[in-house]
């Protein structure tokens, strides 16, 4: 199976493109702007990993009927960060969002719910991938915030 | 491993049986399966569960009656090393399915998340069950019903021995589906009910 990523220059992104060997998308792509062009060049049936916040809930639409879909989401789209409420209410809608499409969607979609702790623990999330990869039917994975 | 025991309630029937008969089979640990049939009832033997469960390695909270599976988890939350709790996906879904059942395991998810953010507090995984293989159906109880998409045990008990390895993980959720069948018990249940949010 092909795997591809958003967001793998560094941290947990930069590990995931690694463990996994995806393809990914850098400059002089933008995520938000070669949205389209992006789309089109991800193979049908592959399995795509949503890191980079950018267009998230844009690429979940326009991939989910194509490809197995890992989303990175976040704690703070159930504890309200007030210092980043557009970033807290991004989280909230793609949480949302992709938890309703898991349910029926032709293809598997793996929500993960990352803590600030979480997030630096790279291989534990490799793992946890991996394991949707073996259980599809997992369709939402949160984290610990106190570790 | 440590010679630490693993308890588990409603071990004789549907997923109980399952985990505890993988469980048996695979850990070196004791394992103290507790059931009405074996004079563990979470209601009346209340006490008595809590007090043997006591020090369990893992305790899995998985017999529903009411609001006992709350008070067990609230009994001993800090009194074993590790807990899996068994809440149900229909917590979500409280209009599609307005019965006692999704109100009790709305508060014991929403009570696992609060002591996931204790900074003294167990690893605890609280898994949004669907609906599940082989489940029995308790026909004097009208809001219960089958469906035709169902998750196995097998995934479910792979999700416990997974997060024993990793216990940073607090919460899995399972894929389930409206069905046709699914659809048509939710409406005979709720004549009223408004399938927007899932479709």
């Amino acid at each position: 199976m092909k795997f591809y990523i958003t967001g793998s220059t560094r941290g947990l992104g930069e590990y995931l493109a690694k463990h996994f060997k995806c393809k990914s998308f850098n400059k002089p792509l933008a995520l938000n702007a070669d949205i389209e062009m992006i789309c089109n060049n991800i193979e049908a049936g592959s399995t795509v990993i949503l890191n980079a916040h950018a267009s998230q809930l844009e690429y979940v639409e326009r991939l989910k009927d194509k490809c197995n879909l890992v989303v990175m989401g976040s704690i703070a789209a159930v504890n309200f960060d007030p210092e980043m409420a557009q970033y807290s209410k991004e989280k909230w809608e793609l949480e949302k969002t992709v938890q309703q499409l898991a349910l029926h969607n032709k293809y598997p979609m793996l929500y993960l719910q990352l803590t600030s702790s979480s997030y630096k623990d790279y291989s534990t999330v490799a793992r946890s991938i991996q394991f949707w990869l073996d259980n599809p039917t997992v369709t939402f994975i949160g984290y610990n915030i106190n570790e | 491993m440590s010679e630490k025991k693993i308890v588990i309630t409603g071990h004789t029937g549907g997923i109980g049986k399952a985990i505890y008969d993988k469980f048996t089979e695979v850990s070196c640990h004791e394992i103290i399966g507790m059931s009405r049939s074996n004079g563990y009832d979470i209601e009346s033997d209340f006490d008595k569960v809590v007090e043997e469960a006591i020090g369990a390695e893992i305790f899995i909270n998985n017999a529903y009656r009411d609001e006992q599976q709350l008070k067990l988890f609230h009994a001993l939350k800090d009194k074993v090393d590790m807990m899996v709790v068994m809440g149900s996906v229909s917590r979500h879904y409280p209009e599609l399915i307005p019965t006692d059942y999704v109100h009790d395991k709305q508060a014991l998810a929403e009570a696992c998340r609060l002591e996931s953010i204790n900074p003294n507090g167990i690893p605890i995984l609280h898994l949004d069950l669907s609906f599940i293989e082989g489940t029995e159906i308790n026909n004097n109880d009208p809001t219960a019903f089958k469906s035709d998409y169902n998750t196995s045990f097998e995934d479910i008990v792979d999700t416990i021995i997974f997060w024993a390895q990793k216990p940073s993980i607090r919460q899995v959720e399972f894929r389930w589906k409206l069905t046709e069948q699914v659809r048509a018990e939710l409406e005979r249940i709720n004549p009223n009910v408004d399938f927007s949010r899932v479709e």
